[in-house]
């Protein structure tokens, strides 16, 4: 059983549940924060349920480890995170623009001239 | 050979009209009369590869006074597999180190404003084309008028000159996002307050309290008048143990809005915190909270005076 659950989210998901039925018998936040004044709320959603926050930063953790980012390193960044901007990555991650460097573009620029030269329109690298 | 020719011209042709001329003509002309501007003193961080994320990001740290390096950065927002870095992480890694990241409007005039604040401006530029993009950050540090050149920190060049107009293809290809990141309790030039306090709102949703405190005091000494950045002042000092002092900052915001039901609820929970119980109790009276409001702020309101009642037996009820 225990194996089972082993990396998987549910049990920490049903710790977390269990453990706020016992410490937040009122699940209302007494001190708003300030984002609740925020008339325009570009920065992220008031409505913050524990377990949804929990899913969500767990199955980013999951996304980045699974891009090659070590498990110590995913956690942190998450947590680095505001709701808003977990989400954005929850959805999008493989095709937000990542910024890489001008080696990519060399790159496609030699590939064009490798596909030319072999198709023989051109006769670049003979003459290097 | 001839054939050749032709298929050459009719490649390059087709690439410049499908990325450089339809996106030159949406832009709409600028008008231009920029002095030469290079804030020679930003530090430079060359890039391994595809760690231009990194590179830039310690770049414009480094010149907001942190000490940090590219290497250390890149733990904090490379994605192996993307071989490059997100915005929101970069975004992220600016406010784990304390600082706020400013997105900036997206002209060139307020790329050159922020130089000319002092501030040089982490750019997305895509170097390749809509279909293709090859996304690389780089570091606007100034503009040459000679040979009408944005002058940069990017990759392995420490002075890289790129022609205006193509840096401005590349920038509008990549919806022409730049960021600065302002030295800690400084606001960035031609602040977009709303914009600006968003980001700060942000810092304090990953608990940089101390950072946030300093950004709205820095607001709040140009435009002392605004109800949300004094709101969240209070909020920070609050949250940093420094209560008497969150205290003064509610009591401030009620007295220019007195039906600022946030700021009533938190201050009525802190004067309780500091055994005021008499003040608490009058902060909540009902006659100030008559305005219906959104479920959260009404059950924290009535959770805060259950408290205050539990806490303070002596005092007659409020109803």
């Amino acid at each position: 059983m225990i194996l089972i659950f082993k990396n998987s989210v549910l049990a920490p998901t049903l710790l977390i549940f269990f453990l706020s039925t016992l410490w937040f018998p009122s699940a209302n936040a007494i001190v708003l924060s300030t984002s609740i004044a925020d008339t325009i709320k570009q920065t992220e959603p008031v409505e913050k349920d524990l377990i949804q926050s929990f899913l969500l930063e767990n199955a980013v953790q999951l996304q980045l480890q699974k891009m090659g980012v070590s498990p110590e390193l995913a956690k942190e960044r998450v947590a680095a995170l505001t709701p808003m901007e977990q989400q954005l990555l929850q959805q999008k991650i493989a095709d937000l623009p990542a910024g890489a460097g001008v080696v990519e573009v060399i790159g496609i620029v030699f590939i064009v001239l490798l596909i030319l030269e072999l198709l023989g329109v051109t006769d670049i690298f003979k003459k290097i | 050979m001839r054939r050749a020719y032709y298929i050459i011209c009719f490649l390059s042709l087709s690439l410049v009209a499908s990325g450089c001329i339809n996106k030159a003509n949406k832009l709409p002309p600028e008008p231009w009369n920029i002095k030469a501007i290079e804030l020679k003193n930003t530090p430079f961080f060359p890039q391994t590869r595809y760690q231009c994320g990194p590179a830039s990001l310690a770049t414009v740290l480094n010149a907001a006074g942190l000490d940090t390096d590219a290497t250390t950065l890149a733990g904090e927002i490379y994605i192996p597999d993307r071989k490059g870095t997100l915005q929101i992480e970069l975004i992220a890694a600016v406010r784990q180190h304390g600082r706020v990241p400013y997105v900036i409007d997206n002209s060139l005039q307020s790329i050159i404003s922020q130089l000319d604040h002092g501030l040089p401006v982490l750019v997305l530029l895509n170097l390749g084309y809509s279909v293709f993009p090859a996304y690389h950050y780089a570091v606007v540090i100034g503009y040459a008028p000679d040979s009408d050149s944005i002058i940069m920190r990017s990759g392995r060049n420490y002075r890289l000159l790129m022609p205006k107009n193509q840096f401005l293809s590349g920038w509008s290809k990549s919806g022409k996002w730049a960021l600065v990141v302002p030295a800690a309790g400084t606001l960035p030039a031609e602040v977009n307050l709303q914009r600006y306090l968003s980001a700060v709102i942000a810092l304090e949703s990953v608990g940089q309290w101390k950072t946030a405190q300093q950004s709205y005091h820095s607001v709040l000494v140009k435009w002392p008048d605004n109800t949300l950045a004094r709101f969240g002042l209070a909020n920070t000092l609050r949250a940093q143990g420094k209560l008497t002092e969150a205290v003064d900052q509610y009591s401030k915001v009620l007295d220019k809005d007195s039906g600022h039901k946030p700021a009533r609820n938190n201050l009525a929970d802190t004067l309780r915190h500091l055994g005021r119980c008499k003040e608490a109790i009058a902060v909540l009276k009902p006659e100030f909270l008559s305005r219906g409001s959104a479920p959260e702020i009404e059950n924290a309101i009535n959770t805060t005076r259950t408290e205050i009642q539990e806490a303070c037996p002596d005092v007659p009820a409020m109803h």
